[in-house]
């Protein structure tokens, strides 16, 4: 099961904040390139501070190969590729990264050129994950993006030009305004220009972002619940008769072409997180690397681990985790691999609330495999909150 | 120790005005208490009343006080509790003393619980020492205060002292006060034992320990005591005074204030207010005063999980040991399943309880709207009394109800005494009086229906009065009343712990307020749940909750995988605190709702 690693790194920069974004990213004026080439420095000395760790961890027998490589942020793609390509490479030194590895650069459509596009490719990055976000600028303006419509049809041609083969686009549905003619519009031109993979996320407000804030002072309002719904249920039809399957909640892709480092998240596998606010899950211990910068250079600079919190999970907390996780996912969980994990049946774990969403309808069981039912879907916090915490 | 050389006292307050305080000042001025271990507030120890600042218990604290005629005197403090929940408390520990001091704040003024205590004390012909406490405040007025004391209870005004706990001020003159005004204590030591039980805890290794006045004659370890309410017999193992630490003694004599351990299981065996004498030489007759404490607040305890039970019983039974205006019995409820009726003295009463069973025991409650007890007068000459809104026989089998009457006195601000007067009609309140009690304040009497009381009446008093009004009531006996059953239907069903006993004309309109209230609490389930209210067979109120389609996190990336599992495991806690009844998860606020009706 955890034979196939991933590798994340965080790039906490962008050069601007969006208003709806309580990620761990900092905004940059401009003479950042410092800013920025300090950071990878730091970041390339805590790769084979991370490689002294995996050595004692698993000795010198190491047998885990990592199948994918995630570079995300924050806006990654603010790096030169030159940069990325020295990461990589630190990378592939000191890990062990699969030939076959899928390579993804987070990038928004108006941080990247033709020129670097091939740069990327030429350094082995294989899939682009783009921000796209909506078809229509004035979405874009009001969620404070930096690109506009143009960029994004710009990229994907430059992209597809330069040989990507695996592009995928982060879609928001739900924002304040949003009608559901709106909604199909964005779908539309997404699907037109074919990306191996979409996401599509609805839009929660966090607390502490601008969004937060207007929601409170009653700038911005949601749109019904009748409307998201009838959004997603839309999403769902649409993306399926173009071909694309709806593999997990909010994540369709063409045959061939799940994101397979988000797999390694849904089906609780292992990964090793690198870079300022990054975290990490091996063997049953989530941990995070601190998300404030001067820490972090601090802690490189006397070449110790920059881990700042950490969760260990006992094997009951893994298997509520693993259930949290993998119903997520259409597919949801197999009986059988799940007893071969965790020695146990899920049913033993939870007897009764197992049977009761069964009853409901809101699990139902398919070929060996406990998942979310259509409806259960979009109810998917009512089921998933049995299986965490205690019982 | 010569009777002439002992002061018994007692402190009374309104909550705020600042007792424990000056307890504690006066606690430590006769060092029996350094401030350094002197947890803040001595007196009241339990957690609860520590958090809430006031007293539950009243306790006994023996000083030791050299006065400045260079005499030595011993001065029994004996704590009272501040809430109108206890006034019997209140009324036996004020028999056990000589004197009271009277703590009034400097800024605030006479409260309408100060004052019935106040009476309550007078009536015991106690010297009363008014202590104008907190001058250091910047909207103290001492003047008017005086004026207060002179115009409202007849006190000379010139002998109240000026004081502040906070700053110390003030607590020479009190100890000088206790000593020279408050007279030594009388009784004869020569006469047969009696001794009054002004409070009893139980303590799990020593049995109950029995607060005393001994009025008249000598106690020893080893006597034969009689409580002589119940005529049971007990051996005397031990006899204490609280420094405040408890210290034995071998004898407790006429005038002195003490403990009494004796093998007693239960504090039914010590009740509060009785007379203790001895076996071999019985006093012929007890001393005044008591009676036998009757809950006047019911309210039903579920727990949310039903293998609770048990557990739920053992706790009730821990607390009853010490709390003998506590009972209970078995109920059961067709929604919340197996539970209790529990019966308190007060709404703070049960409030304290419910509160100490979800802490001390860990369990999830459901609590029921309280209720008091309705007295019903059945067609066929037969009458019950029913304390459960859900155990009304149908319409048409009584042919009367009445209600428990309170008269009730509240003190407010002459500005306010419009709304106040407003409140208490719409409480079904009748006028019976109104009082200057200085040249701005008044003391209105009224006389309401108990069951209003135990409603959200003194929040609304205090909210139409910028919180300056205060509340006393003593009740007054049953009254007829034309009262009616409200229904709730959850989902069509019937919902017994959702019953209320409310009035004719107000009842549809209370159906409405609450249908929709609960519409507000109960969250979204995953169908329609239809909330409706009925009288008899017939609906006056309808809402709809509606069903819950969509509850789905977005994303869910690598670095959220805590934070959104943290999310879920409080849903999940919030889901765990609700009581399923049918397919319907209530929360506790619903039970709760009709408490709180927005007009």
């Amino acid at each position: 099961m955890n034979e196939r690693p991933g590798i994340y790194v965080h790039i906490p920069f962008c050069q601007r904040k969006c208003y709806y974004c309580d990620f761990v990213s900092y905004p940059l004026d401009k003479g950042y390139s410092d800013v920025i080439e300090r950071y990878l420095v730091a970041l390339l000395r805590e790769i084979p501070l991370r490689r002294s760790w995996l050595n004692k961890t698993q000795g010198a027998s190491n047998p885990y190969v990592f199948h994918s490589l995630y570079i995300g942020g924050g806006t990654p793609s603010i790096l030169s590729v030159e940069q990325i390509g020295r990461l990589m490479e630190v990378i592939r030194r000191c890990l062990p990264l699969s030939e076959e590895a899928e390579i993804t650069l987070e990038a928004n459509p108006g941080t990247i050129d033709a020129g670097e596009l091939r740069g990327l490719r030429q350094i082995g990055v294989n899939r682009l994950s783009l921000g796209v976000q909506s078809f229509d600028d004035v979405f874009l303006a009001r969620l404070g993006r930096l690109h506009n419509v143009n960029d994004v049809l710009r990229v994907v041609e430059e992209a597809r030009m330069a040989g990507f083969r695996d592009l995928s686009f982060d879609l928001m549905l739900g924002l304040p305004g949003q009608d559901l003619a709106a909604w199909q519009e964005t779908l539309a031109r997404a699907v037109k220009l074919r990306p191996e993979h979409i996401s599509c996320y609805e839009l929660t407000i966090e607390p502490d972002t601008v969004y937060g804030q207007w929601y409170r002072q009653g700038k911005i309002t949601l749109p019904i619940e009748d409307t998201v719904i009838s959004m997603l249920e839309w999403t769902g039809q649409y993306l399926a008769d173009h071909g694309y399957e709806h593999y997990e909640i909010s994540n369709y892709a063409l045959p061939g072409y799940k994101a397979r480092h988000n797999l390694i998240y849904w089906q609780n596998r292992w990964y090793l997180g690198l870079g300022a606010g990054a975290y990490s899950y091996w063997q049953g211990r989530r941990w995070g690397n601190t998300y404030q910068l001067k820490k972090y250079h601090d802690l490189i600079a006397i070449d110790e681990l920059p881990e700042e919190e950490e969760e260990i999970l006992d094997l009951r907390g893994q298997a509520g985790e693993t259930m949290m996780l993998g119903l997520r996912l259409l597919e949801g969980v197999s009986l059988a691999e799940f007893r071969a994990r965790f020695g146990i049946s899920m049913w033993e774990l939870w007897p009764e609330d197992i049977d009761g969403f069964l009853a409901q309808g809101l699990l139902e069981l398919d070929r060996g495999r406990l998942r979310l039912s259509s409806r259960g879907l979009l109810l998917a916090n009512q089921v998933l909150c049995a299986f965490v915490g205690s019982s | 120790m010569r009777q002439d050389k002992i002061r018994n006292f007692c402190i009374i307050a309104h909550i705020d005005h600042g007792k424990s305080t000056l307890a504690d000042r006066i606690l430590e001025r006769t060092g029996r208490v350094s401030q350094r271990d002197m947890a803040d507030q001595l007196l009241d120890s339990m957690e609860l009343e520590r958090e809430r600042g006031i007293t539950i218990k009243l306790q006994a604290v023996r000083l030791q006080y050299r006065a400045a005629d260079g005499q030595d005197y011993v001065l029994n403090l004996i704590d009272t509790p501040g809430h109108v929940d206890f006034a019997y408390e209140v009324s036996r520990s004020l028999a056990a003393c000589e004197g009271a001091l009277l703590i009034i704040d400097a800024s605030q003024g006479i409260e309408a619980q100060t004052l019935a205590n106040l009476y309550l004390a007078l009536e015991h012909d106690l010297e009363i020492i008014p202590i104008i406490n907190k001058i250091d405040l910047p909207a103290a007025d001492p003047e008017r205060v005086k004026r207060e004391l002179e115009d409202n209870i007849g006190l000379d005004a010139s002998e109240a002292i000026l004081a502040s706990a906070k700053t110390g001020e003030g607590i020479d003159e009190i100890l000088e006060a206790i000593v020279h005004r408050i007279p030594a204590p009388k009784g004869d030591a020569a006469l047969p034992l009696r001794a009054l039980i002004f409070d009893s805890h139980y303590d799990p290794y020593r049995g109950v320990v029995a607060y005393v006045r001994v009025v008249e004659g000598n106690l020893t370890v080893g006597d034969n005591i009689l409580t002589m309410s119940t005529g049971r017999a007990f051996e005397v193992d031990s006899l204490g005074v609280f420094k405040p630490q408890m210290v034995p003694v071998d004898l407790l004599s006429a005038g002195d204030v003490g403990c009494v351990i004796a093998g007693m299981k239960d504090v039914k065996d010590a009740p509060v207010g009785d007379t203790i004498t001895l076996e071999a030489r019985p006093a012929t007759t007890p001393l005044p005063g008591y009676r036998p404490v009757t809950p006047m607040v019911y309210c039903g305890l579920y727990p949310v999980d039903n293998e609770d039970h048990p557990n739920l019983r053992d706790a009730l039974e821990r607390l009853k040991l010490n709390d003998a205006a506590l009972v209970f019995e078995p109920e059961t409820s067709v929604a919340l399943g197996f539970g209790f009726r529990c019966g308190f003295l007060g709404l703070l009463h049960m409030e304290i309880i419910q509160e100490r069973l979800e802490r001390e025991f860990e369990l999830n409650l459901i609590t029921t709207a309280p209720s008091v007890v309705y007295h019903v007068f059945k067609v066929d000459g037969s009458d019950l009394k029913v304390d459960n809104p859900a155990l009304l026989p149908p319409a048409g089998e009584f042919d009367r109800i009445e209600e428990p009457f309170v008269r009730a006195g509240i003190m407010t601000p002459e500005d306010f005494i419009g709304p106040v007067m407003e409140t208490c009609q719409e409480r079904r309140g009748t006028f019976v009086n109104m009082e200057y009690v200085a040249t701005d304040r008044v003391q209105l009497t009224y006389d309401l229906p108990l069951s209003e009381i135990i409603t959200d009446f003194f929040d609304r008093l205090k909210s139409r009065t910028k919180g300056f009004a205060s509340l006393d009531y003593e009740p007054i006996g049953y009254q007829e009343a034309n009262l009616v059953k409200l229904d709730i239907l959850l989902n069509g069903n019937p919902v017994d712990a959702l019953s209320t006993i409310v009035h004719r004309d107000t009842a549809a309109h209370r159906g409405r307020l609450l249908a929709k209230k609960l519409k507000e609490v109960i969250p979204r389930q995953m169908f329609e749940v239809p909330i409706q209210a009925a009288i008899g067979s017939k609906i006056v109120a309808r809402e709809t909750i509606k069903a819950l389609r969509k509850d789905v996190l977005a994303k869910c990336y690598g670095g959220d995988v805590s934070r959104k599992r943290k999310l879920l495991e409080r849903q999940k806690e919030g889901k765990r605190r609700m009581k399923q009844l049918g397919s319907v998860e209530v929360p506790q606020e619903a039970f709760m709702a009709v408490l709180s009706l927005d007009e």
